[in-house]
């Protein structure tokens, strides 16, 4: 187990350089750097040229990358070229944020997503299951921002039972969490739906249902659990993929998040900024894929370690 | 069997009902309008006495030598040597701030500022000539990469200090504590209003020198003179401003202000409607509403900014390089129909270089006339009868040139050019601009942030068309502008500019103006006392605004 | 032949009678692409007809949808706008699956270690990248187009795709048939194309239904974010974006041409479950 982590976790670091270096060559060949971006309408030539000198943006990309890989062997994400602190208490300001949104969205996407799959399972085909994966499919059958503005403006503009955006209290996370929770929902209803469905049909559970054990009982006892495991590798991808910045959501809700950074990052191109919001993003989905992984594995002893 | 068309009979009423419910959309207003008039009246806010407004961008730093995205905060806690104010006949005027007075040597080249006393930073510290003199310096010295360093390029040895050839700025000098000299390296009509553009505002030298990196995001640091103090700065959220009790004039009446960033345009009209904020601009698009509502139409404001829209003519373009083609897309564009549908009729159609409320604003221009079959004159007479392809470069912020720019497509396509629409974000737009290829035409808006008409003049000048986006090469008109600009007398200098107007505007036809938009802006009703600054800005208004306590809750 | 006929025919009866949504999800699939194809004859109106002199109208009998802010007519551009998000749909969705299937075939059968870590990094990196900043990057370098957009999408797109196909072809390289013919000297190539691709082809089918919706939505994305199809053209998630500055005044500007995307989404997703279910049920039959 402990040999399979490892070696995991050293198949990581060609993915973290190669992510790296992905976002360097993007950059190298993006009109507009740093002081374009803060010049803006006032932009004048021998200013950047100037600039541009003083801040070493014109070095070669490989000068640079090495740069920046020898700062992160040292564990030194650098310093923001917009707003001149270090990268890592950017990204730490702005991660609570995301993760208290991510959880929430996540929970909200449970509460909804398990129990439809259930339902539209055992009711294969009926009217109820079309309605319940209508309801479900919607959330990821429109654009996120569309459900996201129009939630906005009926519940929190007409009825004014919830704010309409920033971050401050708990009663702001419930808007977005719905957005995001609800496109989830969709993808985690549909795979119990059909995983459930699959075991339904497997042998043991006709001889279950011969022997004559309740419906429900054996739902939830058997069924569950043995279509429950692709689930919960999904779960973790979307729960992961969530702390990487959801950044629609985030831009409609005012949510100073992830998303919110690496969006502004990209468009002041302030490639050390952009740098570590993607490092922390890749590295938390390598991360997550390696705990699904391992659950996995752990419930189901077929699955071998390759 | 009948169960499963049953849902899918609810399937398409669900979406069928969506659809009615848009088509609804009319008449639903006009109830919730009248709902809402009662419901109204009783309009509350959580804020105290603290004003709350957004900010378009996040202003990335608070040392305004270093960035141009906001001036609102700085304008705020800073103070400059001099400001502005719009006088009884509706001029502007330069009156002094942190400099009490200041005497113009014969020459025009030295003017020697006296500094108020007692003037306290928010530190503690007094304000002396030698933070004029650092503060000067720092824009202009090497190490400190200042894209604003340019704001200082009329002082004398601006070029060797920022080429590391000296160690400090020659042509400012500290007389005594209270005394500070600076001198041109040229007479300039320009200086004084220049110096009461946002990047002159006057920092503290401790301060700055302690903070370091710091200066700019810390409050500890990150002091001025100014009404406001920066108070804190959560990021991509919200930042914090409080009042300066001590403030060398009448400090102001509000406790703060809290500016709220990244608010999406639709949310903003909600959080106002809401009570959450305290002013909006009010877009074309949502006047109408405003308009007919009972309540609000009482704290709608108008007025004139000194902006306007204009579209730039890049001469590095091969069509664009010919005169004739650029008097015929003049002549393609109908103003009047621009001005109808996204200026609500009320714009007023420009034919010269300056924006109303400028000094040598006038509205004798030739105009500038709508008319196709001329414009195909024209591309006859250039030689290119159907071939002349433009392209239209279009910043992806500014989403209110879209439909514009959708409009003006098409309007070329009546007189037979073929426009293509090139978005781009922000800052790729601002960089294709500075290096001139890739484009045609752009459309943009520009407001004055000085009270001088000079930059509406000198941005057609060989040297900085390079990097404005026209790429002019004419050198002789380049020279009488440059010539004109520089007459010291205000009056003999206006009238040399505007002697140049025609030649620009029509028989060189450099850029088409359109208009100039009468803007709207609404208040809250708790709002007293409200003046926008003279370029239309709401943060000049802080100072002196009230807020109503009755409707706090 | 005609003994084939009767019972494709009695196929379909029996598709209809067990799946009725699928079905019905599937000729409104058909319908979407005819108004798209043939939207030149449909439309009422041109996709930039206008006389500027009706903006933001609300439906009517004239503008079944009401106008936009030029005062165009909704329903005609909507139709118009359908052909690029179908496009947008289909077309990089196909080249991912060929890529996609092609390169995971490889990675699966390939005997050499290398080629396969090395396909294999490829798309972790893909895919651990962020896609919407993937994609951001990718149209701010070669500007907002629907051909940089169909890039950008094929570019992080194939990845998914790729890693499903390489895992089910290691499964089924063990199987008793596919190592008989390796034992009789059946090359890769033919081993793939005759033996995997026939076997994956179902897997293959659910997958692609299923990334068109997806696809459609991240050009909505990407529009709200300012890069989808430019003018003169036009993209039902372009209408949705640029739409939502009038929601409060014109909200039909944003929402139909959202209702549009949200049905063609549904019709596509609910076929897309249909066409498994069956396949799944068929295998079970099997």
């Amino acid at each position: 187990m402990r040999k399979y982590i490892a070696k995991r976790i050293a198949v990581s670091v060609p993915i973290i350089l190669g992510v790296i270096l992905i976002t360097f060559v993007l950059m190298n060949y993006i009109p507009g750097n740093a002081v374009t971006a803060m010049m803006q309408n006032k932009i004048n030539n021998e200013t950047v040229a100037r600039v541009e000198e003083e801040m070493h943006l014109n070095d070669p990309i490989l000068v640079r990358f090495g740069l920046y890989i020898k700062d992160l062997l040292h564990g030194d994400l650098g310093t923001s070229f917009v707003m001149n602190q270090p990268v890592f208490n950017l990204i730490k300001n702005a991660f609570p944020n995301t993760i208290k949104l991510a959880l929430s969205a996540i929970a909200f996407a449970w509460i909804l997503g398990i129990p439809i799959g259930i339902i539209s399972a055992l009711k294969k085909n009926t009217c109820l299951d079309k309605l319940f994966m209508g309801v479900s499919l919607m959330g990821i059958s429109m654009p996120t921002f569309s459900i996201g503005i129009i939630l906005q403006y009926l519940i929190a503009y007409k009825l004014k039972w919830l704010p309409i955006s920033g971050f401050t209290t708990p009663a702001h996370l419930i808007l977005p969490s719905i957005v995001l929770g609800w496109s989830m929902a969709g993808e985690i209803s549909r795979l119990i739906r059909t995983n459930l469905i699959d075991v339904i049909q497997a042998d043991y559970i006709t001889t279950a249902k011969a022997k004559g054990k309740s419906r429900m009982g054996i739902v939830i006892f058997h069924a569950l659990k043995m279509s429950i495991l692709p689930v919960i590798t999904i779960m973790m991808m979307q729960f992961t993929s969530l702390l990487g910045g959801a950044l629609i959501t985030e831009n409609i809700f005012s949510i100073p998040g992830i998303g919110t950074l690496s969006i502004s990052a990209l468009s002041n191109r302030d490639i050390p900024l952009l740098q570590g919001t993607i490092i922390l993003s890749t590295f938390l989905i390598i991360i997550g894929n390696l705990i699904a992984d391992i659950i996995y594995a752990l419930a189901d002893p077929r699955v071998h370690y390759d | 069997m009948k169960k499963k068309f049953l849902s899918l009979f609810l399937v398409a009423a669900l979406s069928v009902s969506m659809f009615a419910g848009c088509g609804k959309g009319e008449e639903k207003k006009e109830e919730n309008a009248a709902a809402k008039n009662e419901t109204k009246t009783e309009y509350v806010s959580k804020n105290g006495n603290t004003m709350v407004l957004t900010l378009f961008q996040n202003p990335k730093t608070l040392d305004i030598q270093k960035t141009n995205a906001d001036y609102f905060i700085p304008l705020q806690i800073y103070d400059r040597l001099v400001d502005v104010t719009v006088n009884e006949a509706g001029e502007t005027e330069i009156i002094p701030s942190l400099a009490e007075k200041w005497d113009i040597s014969e020459d025009g080249l030295t003017y020697t500022f006296h500094l108020r006393k007692g003037v306290k930073f928010h530190n503690g510290e007094e304000l002396k000539a030698d933070d004029v003199l650092f503060t000067i310096d720092k824009a202009v010295n090497p190490e400190e990469a200042c894209i604003n360093a340019a704001q200082y390029q009329e002082v004398k040895g601006y070029q060797d200090r920022l080429d590391g050839k000296t160690d400090v700025i020659e042509g400012v000098k500290v007389i005594d504590d209270y005394t500070v000299a600076i001198t041109l390296s040229a007479p300039s009509a320009s200086f004084l209003a220049n110096m009461t553009g946002a990047p002159a505002s006057i920092y503290n030298r401790k301060a700055v020198e302690e903070g370091k990196d710091k200066f700019g995001f810390d409050p500890e640091y990150t002091v001025g003179t100014g009404y406001m103090k920066f108070k804190d700065w959560t990021q991509d959220q919200e930042i914090n401003l409080v009042r300066n009790d001590e403030y060398f004039n009448t400090p102001a009446k509000i406790d703060g202000v809290r500016y709220l960033m990244n608010i999406d345009a639709s949310t903003e009209r909600m959080m106002f409607e809401n009570g959450e904020l305290d002013y909006m601009g009010v877009k074309a698009d949502d006047l109408e509403h405003f308009k007919n509502d009972e309540f609000w139409k009482d704290y709608l404001i108008g007025y004139q900014p000194p902006s306007m829209d204009y579209m730039i003519f890049n001469q590095n373009d091969t069509f664009m390089a010919d005169v004739n083609v650029r008097k015929a897309v003049q002549a393609a564009i109908n103003r009047d129909l621009i001005n109808q549908n996204f200026y609500n009729g009320e714009g007023t159609l420009l034919n010269g270089v300056l924006p109303p409320a400028i000094p040598g604003y006038s509205e004798d221009q030739t105009p500038i006339k709508y008319d196709v079959e001329e414009a195909k004159k024209l591309l006859k007479e250039a030689g290119h009868e159907s071939d002349v392809t433009l392209t239209i470069l279009q910043n992806g912020e500014s989403t209110y040139t879209h439909p514009i720019n959708e409009m003006i497509q098409s309007m070329l396509g009546e007189a037979g050019i073929k426009a293509e629409i090139k978005n781009m974000d922000m800052t790729s737009y601002w960089d294709t601009i500075a290096s001139g290829e890739g484009y045609s035409i752009s459309l943009g808006p520009v407001t004055a942030d000085v009270p001088d008409p000079g930059a509406f003049f000198t941005t057609f000048t060989v040297e900085n068309s390079a990097s404005n986006g026209y790429n002019i090469k004419d050198k002789a008109l380049s020279d009488k502008i440059k010539e004109a600009n520089a007459k010291l007398d205000p009056k003999e200098r206006i009238a040399a500019l505007q002697a140049l107007e025609s030649e620009i505007v029509t028989e060189q036809a450099l850029y088409l103006p359109i208009a100039a938009e009468k803007r709207t802006c609404i208040i809250s009703p708790r709002l007293k006392n409200f003046q926008l600054g003279w370029q239309g800005w709401v943060c000049c208004s802080t100072h002196n605004v009230e807020i109503d306590d009755s409707y706090n809750k | 032949m005609k003994n084939m006929m009767k019972n494709t025919g009695r196929k379909i009866k029996k598709y209809v009678k067990e799946d009725p949504v699928g079905f019905i999800s599937f000729l409104m699939i058909l319908l979407f692409i005819f108004l798209a194809v043939f939207a030149d004859f449909i439309a009422p109106y041109g996709i930039n007809e206008t006389q500027y002199m009706k903006p933001k109208a609300a439906p009517s009998m004239e503008h079944i949808f009401g106008t936009d802010e030029l005062s165009r007519d909704i329903f005609s551009r909507i139709l118009y706008a359908s052909r690029i998000s179908l496009f947008i749909g289909f077309a990089p969705t196909t080249i991912n699956l060929i890529i996609g299937t092609f390169l995971g075939m490889i990675a699966g059968m390939t005997t050499l270690k290398w080629v396969d870590t090395l396909i294999m990094r490829i798309v972790d990196i893909v895919l651990s990248y962020p896609f919407m900043i993937l994609a951001m990057a990718i149209v701010y370098n070669l500007g907002a187009s629907t051909k940089n957009l169909f890039l950008a999408l094929i570019l992080v797109g194939w990845a998914g795709t790729a890693r499903t196909v390489r895992a089910q072809t290691l499964s089924l390289k063990n199987s008793t048939y596919i190592e008989a013919a390796r034992s009789m000297g059946v090359s890769k190539w033919k081993i793939m194309i005759k033996h995997i691709l026939p076997n994956i082809r179902s897997l293959l089918l659910v997958l692609y239904t299923m990334s068109i919706p997806v696809a459609i939505l991240s050009e909505a994305g990407l529009s709200f974010l300012g890069f989808g199809a430019q003018p003169p053209q036009t993209s039902l998630g372009v209408m949705v974006s640029k739409g939502r500055t009038y929601l409060f005044d014109a909200p039909w500007i944003s929402l139909a041409p959202a209702i549009y995307i949200l049905l063609l989404s549904l019709c596509l997703n609910f076929f897309g479950d249909s066409l498994r279910d069956m396949l799944d049920s068929k295998r079970s039959e099997r």
